[in-house]
Parts: C-alpha cells; sequence; structure tokens
C-alpha cells in the first residue's frame, strides 16, 4: 500500500515538473507554431541561476523571483537577436535550430558548473507529513503548488487578458490576428519570454528535489515531449494533465515492468499517439497536419 | 552560354579553354574546390602515419553515416533525430554477429544493410502521415526507443558493451592502420557512388520533386509514398552500414554511443556542409569529426598567445566542443542553410562577377 501510496505522490510531483516545462512548449507552438527543443535548456539555466542564488544566501521567494525574471529577460533576448527574423518566415526551421541553442545552454552551464550532480542546501523546510502511508516532504509540495498556480495564471491570463486574447488571436488565425493590428513579433517575444520563466520554474521545482546536471536536466526537457503530445500541443491546461498522466504511466512501468524500459514505454506512447491522436487528449484538431 | 564560351576563347590556350568548359557553371567551380580539398584530405591522411590514419578513419566512418543522412534530409527533404539509432542498429547488429559462423567480413555489413532498410522502411511509415515537426518527433521517439532495447539487452548480456573482433577480409588481418583506413576509404567511395547513380536516376528526381513540394509533386504523378520510403530505407540501410563499421573501428558495440547527440552531430554535418549535396555531407562529416582534433592540439596554443586562459578550454574539451557544434549548427540552420558549400558558392558567384565585370570592361575599351 504504501509502495503505491508512494508512487502516486512521486507521479504528482514528477507530472508537476513536466507541466510546467510543457506550458513552455504550449505557449511558444500556440504564438509561432515554433516547437522548441531548448526548454529543457532554459530549465537547466533556472536550476543552476536558483543554485547559485540559493548558496549565495539569498532566500527562497527572491531567488526563486529573480531566477525567474533573469531567464525570462534571457530567453526573449535569445528570441529577438537570433530567431525572430528567421521564425516569422519559417517556424520549422526555428524549430530545428532550437536543438542546437538546447546544446549550447548545456555545453555553457557545464563549463560553468561542471558536470558532477550539484544538491541544493535544504532552502524550504526539511519537514516531512506522513499521508496514506507516504512520506510526503515541504518541496513536493511546493513543486506542486506552483505548477498548479502557474497554469492556472496563464490559463486565466489567455483567457481574460488583451495580452492573452491576442496569443489566442495569433493561435487561431495568425495572417488574420496581423491585419487585424497585432504584431505577431511582440507576442512571440512575450510567448518566449513566458516560456523561458515557465522552464526556469520547473528547473527550480526539479532541483528541490534532486541533485541537478546538465545532462538529467536536459532530459527532463525531452521527456517533456512524450507529456506535451498526449495533453495536445498547443494546449497550456493540456500540458499539466499530459505530464501528470505520463509520470503516473512511467511510475507503472518503474514498478511493473523495469526501470529500464520507461524511456522505451513513454516514446512508444508518443509515437502512438502521433499516429492515432496526434491532437493529444486535450488539443484542436487542426493545428495537426503540417 | 554563347556569351561563357566566347568568353572562353578569349581565355588563354587550351587549357584555360578546358577549364574553362568544365567550370563554366555557377556551382562548379565550388564544387570543384571541395571535391580537390576532400580528395587532398583523404590523401595526406592515408601517408601521414598512424595518429592521421585514425583520424582518417573515423572521418570516412562519419562520412557514410553523412551521406546516409543526407539521402533521407538533404535529398528528400525529410528531417528526422534518428541517425545514432541507425548507427546503433548496425553496431549492435556487428556484435551480436561475432562468434556465429556470419562474422566473416561481408557478411556483417549486408546484414546491416538488410536491417537498416527494414527499420528505415518502417520509420517511414510515420512520415506518410505528416511531416515537419510531427515526423522530427517521431524519429525522436525512435532515436529513445532504439537507445532503451540495446541498453536494456546491452546490461543482460554483456555489461561492458558487445565485442566486435578485428576485421579480417579473408586471410588477411584489415583491422588497423592504413589498410583499415584503405577498406573504409574504399566502402565510402562505394557509397558514394552507388548514391550517387541512384540520385541521377527518376528516383533522385523523384526525391527532389517531393522535397520541394510533396502536393506537386504528387499532381505531377510522382508516387509520393513510395519514393519517400524508399528514402527512408536507403538512409537506414547506408546509416547503419555507417553503424557496422563504427563497431569494428571502435572494436565493440556500446549503447552509450550512439545516443542523441551523435544523432545531433550527424545533422550539424550536414547543415554545416551544405545541405544540398553528398559533397556537402562529405565536407560536414571531415569537418565535424576533424574539427576536436584540430583544436585539442592547438587551440590551447592560440588562446594563450592571445593572451587567454586556456584551463577552461581544455578541462572541458568535450563539452566546449559540443557547445561550439551546436553554436555552428543554430547559425548555419538559420542564417545559412547551404552551409560551407553555400559560402562558397556565394564567393564564386562574387569571383565570376568580378571577372566578367573586369572583362566587359576590357570590351566596351577595346573598340574605343
Amino acid at each position: 500500500m504504501s509502495v503505491v501510496a508512494q508512487a502516486v505522490v512521486g507521479t504528482i510531483v514528477t507530472g508537476s515538473v513536466y507541466g510546467l516545462v510543457g506550458v513552455g512548449f504550449a505557449l511558444l507552438f500556440r504564438a509561432s507554431k515554433v516547437l522548441s527543443f531548448a526548454q529543457g535548456g532554459f530549465m537547466l539555466l533556472g536550476a543552476f541561476v536558483f543554485y547559485s542564488l540559493v548558496t549565495g544566501g539569498r532566500p527562497f521567494l527572491p531567488a526563486v523571483l529573480v531566477t525567474m525574471i533573469t531567464v525570462a529577460a534571457f530567453s526573449a533576448v535569445v528570441y529577438v537577436l537570433i530567431f525572430a527574423r528567421v521564425a516569422a518566415r519559417e517556424a520549422f526551421a526555428t524549430s530545428v535550430a532550437t536543438i542546437g541553442l538546447a546544446g549550447v545552454l548545456q555545453a555553457a552551464v557545464g563549463i560553468r558548473y561542471g558536470t558532477a550532480p550539484l544538491s541544493l542546501p535544504d532552502v524550504v523546510s526539511t519537514r516531512a507529513f506522513r499521508i496514506l502511508g507516504a512520506v510526503v516532504q515541504v518541496a513536493d509540495i511546493v513543486a506542486v503548488v506552483m505548477a498548479v498556480t502557474v497554469v492556472a495564471a496563464l490559463v486565466l491570463i489567455l483567457r481574460h487578458s488583451q495580452i492573452g486574447l491576442r496569443m489566442n488571436a495569433v493561435a487561431d488565425n495568425a495572417t488574420l490576428a496581423v491585419h487585424l493590428g497585432i504584431s505577431s513579433a511582440r507576442i512571440a517575444t512575450v510567448a518566449w519570454a513566458l516560456a523561458g520563466g515557465t522552464a526556469a520554474l520547473a528547473g527550480i521545482a526539479f532541483s528541490l528535489r534532486s541533485a541537478v546536471d546538465p545532462v538529467g536536466v536536459a532530459n527532463i526537457g525531452l521527456l517533456a515531449f512524450p507529456a506535451i503530445i498526449l495533453g495536445g500541443l498547443g494546449s497550456v491546461g493540456g500540458a499539466l494533465a499530459g505530464g501528470l498522466l505520463l509520470a503516473g504511466i512511467q511510475n507503472a512501468v518503474r514498478i511493473g515492468i523495469g526501470a529500464g524500459w520507461v524511456d522505451f514505454v513513454s516514446f512508444a506512447l508518443m509515437l502512438g499517439f502521433l499516429f492515432f491522436r496526434p491532437s493529444g487528449l486535450f488539443g484542436k484538431a487542426e493545428v495537426v497536419r503540417l | 552560354m554563347t556569351t561563357d564560351a566566347i568568353k572562353d576563347r578569349t581565355g588563354a590556350g587550351v587549357l584555360g579553354r578546358t577549364l574553362g568548359r568544365m567550370l563554366g557553371r555557377q556551382g562548379s567551380g565550388t564544387q570543384f574546390v571541395m571535391g580537390a580539398g576532400l580528395l587532398a584530405a583523404a590523401l595526406w591522411a592515408l601517408n601521414g602515419g598512424p595518429f592521421l590514419n585514425l583520424v582518417g578513419q573515423s572521418c570516412a566512418v562519419y562520412a557514410v553515416a553523412a551521406i546516409g543522412q543526407s539521402v533521407l534530409i538533404g535529398s528528400a527533404g525529410q528531417i528526422a533525430l534518428s541517425g545514432a539509432a541507425f548507427m546503433a542498429i548496425g553496431a549492435f547488429v556487428t556484435g551480436s554477429l561475432a562468434g556465429t559462423p556470419l562474422e566473416t567480413f561481408p557478411f556483417p555489413l549486408l546484414i546491416c544493410a538488410v536491417v537498416g532498410w527494414l527499420v528505415g522502411l518502417l520509420s517511414g511509415l510515420p512520415g506518410l502521415r505528416f511531416r515537419g515537426l510531427y515526423l522530427l518527433l517521431s524519429s525522436l521517439a525512435l532515436q529513445f526507443m532504439v537507445t532503451a532495447v540495446t541498453k536494456n539487452y546491452q546490461s543482460a548480456r554483456h555489461p561492458a558493451g558487445l565485442e566486435v573482433p578485428p576485421l579480417h577480409i579473408g586471410p588477411l588481418d584489415v583491422s588497423t592502420g592504413q589498410s583499415f583506413y584503405i577498406v573504409l576509404i574504399t566502402l565510402l567511395a562505394t557509397v558514394y557512388l552507388v548514391v550517387a547513380l541512384v540520385e541521377r536516376t527518376g528516383v533522385g528526381l523523384a526525391w527532389r520533386a517531393i522535397r520541394e513540394s510533396e502536393e506537386a509533386a504528387a499532381v505531377s504523378g510522382v508516387d509520393a509514398v513510395r519514393w519517400k520510403l524508399y528514402a527512408f530505407a536507403m538512409s537506414g540501410a547506408i546509416t547503419a552500414v555507417a553503424g557496422c563499421l563504427m563497431a569494428y573501428l571502435v572494436g565493440r558495440a556500446d549503447y552509450e554511443t550512439y545516443n542523441l547527440n551523435l544523432s545531433i552531430a550527424l545533422i550539424t554535418m550536414i547543415y554545416i556542409g551544405g545541405i544540398r549535396s553528398r559533397l556537402g555531407a562529405l565536407t560536414g562529416a571531415v569537418i565535424i569529426t576533424a574539427l576536436p582534433y584540430i583544436l585539442q592540439l592547438r587551440l590551447p596554443g592560440w588562446l594563450a598567445g592571445l593572451g587567454i586562459d586556456a584551463n577552461w578550454y581544455t578541462e572541458n574539451q568535450s563539452i566546449a566542443n559540443a557547445g561550439l557544434f551546436n553554436l555552428l549548427f543554430l547559425l548555419v540552420v538559420l542564417f545559412e542553410p547551404e552551409g560551407v558549400q553555400g559560402l562558397l558558392g556565394k564567393a564564386e558567384r562574387l569571383l565570376r562577377r568580378t571577372l566578367s565585370g573586369r572583362r566587359t570592361g576590357r570590351t566596351t575599351e577595346s573598340p574605343a
């Protein structure tokens, strides 16, 4: 019983991290039809900026805010300086190029901090609770709260704010939106900033629980792909749902078959969804064929 | 064309005329420079002693893999991130054949080609349903699935990797040094010629048509489904052969070699060299394979000469190289998708313009 309960807790925490990375994919895809492979890189950047701030003695909340703003600003600047001119013309080439960006970020972090796993000092309370036989740490709760808050905030922004409505308009029909006076370049810049910021949060949430190393964190960014395909490319809420679902399946595989088959099943599932339901569980069908 | 001919006649002598005819077309000069450079490099590596032989061997193996990828990505225009997966298949097939009666030389190579062809065909099925991003994602899935399978197989059977016996052709030991290099170069040349011949036929034309526009190709009567699958299969076969050669080069097959980073490196090769041609794929493979050796030998010295501390580089060599290649890839994809070949082509165009400008200048002067 306690194994299952612990697996459920692990699922919720891991799923939250996938969800946090995934919302960034969804935002970028909606805004510019770009599928960013660099989300793992930004997550990595977030984790290590946060690590520097915290080991430098900054308290938790300011460190989170500073990390988020720094990475968001960096992401937006990278977009404006490097991608903006090409992205408007060729979304696909931009997507391919983000593979390179991910590698550059990974190498930069690797040179600066080394490749050995680093663990954070305890930044949040080390207290743990026992719920239905499972041990729940405060860090777990923080990670889940972060994910739920971010997704709820983004959904509200997209539904009700001016910028959110503009983003929806661009996602719906970019050409028409531009004709109605929406600057698609500005929308894309905002989307890159938001994606960077949420990826940084994902990095923080991940580093609260596990030691961080460049390769491991970047892999989380790649494992978010099955999650977003499950949830539906371009659906913000679906990214979180897909993340939770994927984490649940992964834990089931780990317990049932063996840890060696987790990646295989995750990506086989993604392939299956690509084949039979490319819009995912929550996506809209028309964004499918490219 | 006729003006070119006239210009050639004004050129100096027979040599100038034949060269002029050969190099008359824009782009041919670039091809000539690249081909000659590669040939010179290959000969230099042949007689350059054991170290250069070794570098040449890896260049040749990666060049085969790059040709395999360029068939799919360059010729047929289907971008996939699964090159390393096919190399892994080749390497593991070779490793599994060790100790069986089929380990005699040409058999592993042929079996790798057949297996690669079949898996390539399978991997092309998603490409029939969608292209672009979704194909990229499905190839990513394939890459991870192959890594997982090879990893599980390896840790269950051969924790230290599958051993591959030294390469023998008949009674001859050709597993190291110059002889191995010659074998690899011969195979590379064979693959190059086969692909060149295939692409000269209607198949190559069909691939190009699909690359430019699948709808237009289908409307013009090209069986897009069929030729697309052939591109996947042929690319898979060639890349698996490269994996087989890689296994012979390293002496074992280990799943860790064939990760996503290798797939990205293969794509980087063909983009940096020039996505549109096999010559570009070869050039890119040589650049990306040889550059780390050159940097390792020379860069600390250069940096020291500039007064920059080189410790960060020497301590993180592989990461720094990976970062550099990724940066190159990023810039090439965004700003110079034709890679080195594109840059040389631009230089050639500039050269031609200045040359013909000078000539027309002379002709306008002479009547006066």
